[in-house]
């Protein structure tokens, strides 16, 4: 008897782990033999005292019911040839560059013609929003943003513009001798002293031509390197410093 | 009748293109209820019309978890050709390929995916900060959805996506027998 009420214990914990698996599509719904489980349960079932176990048979009744419901969905999405199996769409993913990727979606995509107009239900959520609007001192406390980032005393700025010049040419100097001509972390170079004063200066060698930016759009990352000749550019760019 | 003819024409026109609720098209009892119960064929006559300019009024039936299946009328292009040689979105391509990859994984986990999972495949390819902030961005635009870390396909892709094609396209087979279909005015996603 009490083989059997731990067995069945074990099978209806087993059945609600494999739902919630199922359902979260970390196993196939379709590898679930949801028959066998039927009679198995049905089996234990008659021995034990079916009210201590009324509970939990009906969430592992739900469960299975959930799981026919996820094979059905499965059966009706391969009949309407929409079947794609995951580990192929996962490597195809891998495989395929952001413009193969891109091209997929345009050979798929037919827009719709329609004007967006501010409806009345996108007033009233407007309105709410705004209702709910923490003032904006709140909201900076709650990101921590403002209170991260050290702004420069204008008296600070006029001690750095004075000798500008200098710290550029002390810069540029460290700047050659530590990448030895190579592209190098912008964040690593600027932190290794004052950071803000530092990547002020470095702005101004950048704008001068006597450093070279380099951003990589998908990594994010920014690099830079002393140039090899003055470079001319009109682009602008801001980068974010956090301390 | 002609007058009366023309005012279906117009409120029809005013339906499709100006957006109303906060889901795009209009609703098979929206139409009932400003066209009358012959609003098909109103629409096959507007289809005439239409087809002028090279567009059309699809039916798409979108599944639904309570009333099993409902019916969103839109007006799309009638062939994509002409429309792929316009660029009509608005969107990086980074943010298209984060948008098919994340279908596709939702596709693949049988109309879920977890938004975990997701991100993970993602990363090898994309910035965190950038596939956090495309996905918001698309769920915010109706075309992914979420629900207790879930990802699901939004009543806006289903509305303009070729779900055939895309499963044709990813699994690396022509794609040209699933868009045969779409030349048919009503198409069932």
């Amino acid at each position: 008897m009490s083989n059997s009420k731990v067995s069945l214990d074990e099978l209806y914990d087993r059945i609600i782990d494999l739902t919630r698996k199922a359902s979260e599509g970390v196993i196939n719904p379709l590898d679930i033999d949801v028959g066998r489980y039927i009679k198995e349960l049905s089996k234990l079932f008659d021995n034990v005292d079916y009210e201590k176990y009324l509970i939990k048979d009906i969430r592992a009744l739900n469960g299975l019911i959930s799981i026919l419901e996820l094979q059905s969905e499965c059966l009706r999405r391969m009949g309407l040839g929409l079947y794609l199996d995951k580990v192929l769409i996962k490597l195809k993913i891998l495989k395929s560059n952001v413009n193969e990727l891109a091209r997929i979606f345009e050979e798929v995509w037919s827009p719709i013609a329609s004007i967006e107009a501010l409806t009345v239900d996108d007033i009233k959520e407007v309105v709410l929003y705004f209702e709910n609007l923490k003032p904006l001192y709140e909201r900076r406390l709650k990101r921590g943003g403002v209170s991260t980032i050290r702004s420069l005393e204008s008296a600070e700025y006029y001690k750095l513009d004075k000798d500008i010049k200098s710290r550029m040419m002390k810069l540029f100097n460290e700047l050659v001798n530590y990448s030895g001509g190579k592209y190098i972390d912008y964040y690593r170079f600027i932190e290794m002293g004052n950071c803000i004063e530092r990547a002020y200066t470095l702005s101004y060698l950048i704008t001068e031509g006597y450093v070279d930016v380099k951003i990589d759009r998908w990594t994010g990352r920014v690099e830079i390197k002393p140039a090899d000749r003055r470079i001319k550019g009109d682009a602008s760019l801001a980068l974010v410093i956090k301390k | 009748m002609r007058i009366d003819k023309k005012i279906k024409f117009a409120r029809l026109a005013h339906l499709l293109f100006f957006r109303r609720h906060k889901y795009p098209g209009v609703r098979d009892w929206e139409l009932e209820k400003y066209i009358g119960r012959d609003y098909e064929a109103v629409i096959d006559e507007f289809n005439k019309f239409l087809s002028q300019l090279d567009l059309e009024v699809r039916c798409v039936e979108v599944p639904d978890e309570s009333a099993g299946k409902i019916r969103y009328y839109v007006v799309r292009p009638k062939y994509r050709d002409t429309i792929h040689n316009i660029k009509t979105y608005g969107w990086r391509i980074d943010e298209m390929a984060i948008l098919i990859s994340c279908i596709g994984m939702i596709l693949a986990g049988n109309g879920k995916a977890l938004r975990k999972d997701v991100e993970e495949i993602l990363i090898e390819k994309f910035p965190e900060w950038r596939i956090k902030s495309v996905i918001d961005k698309f769920i915010r635009l109706g075309y992914l959805r979420e629900r207790d870390n879930m990802l699901e396909i939004g009543l806006r892709s289903y509305l303009e996506i070729d779900f055939q094609k895309l499963t044709a396209l990813l699994i690396g087979s022509k794609a040209e027998n699933a868009s045969s279909s779409e030349s048919s005015s009503s198409q069932t996603q």
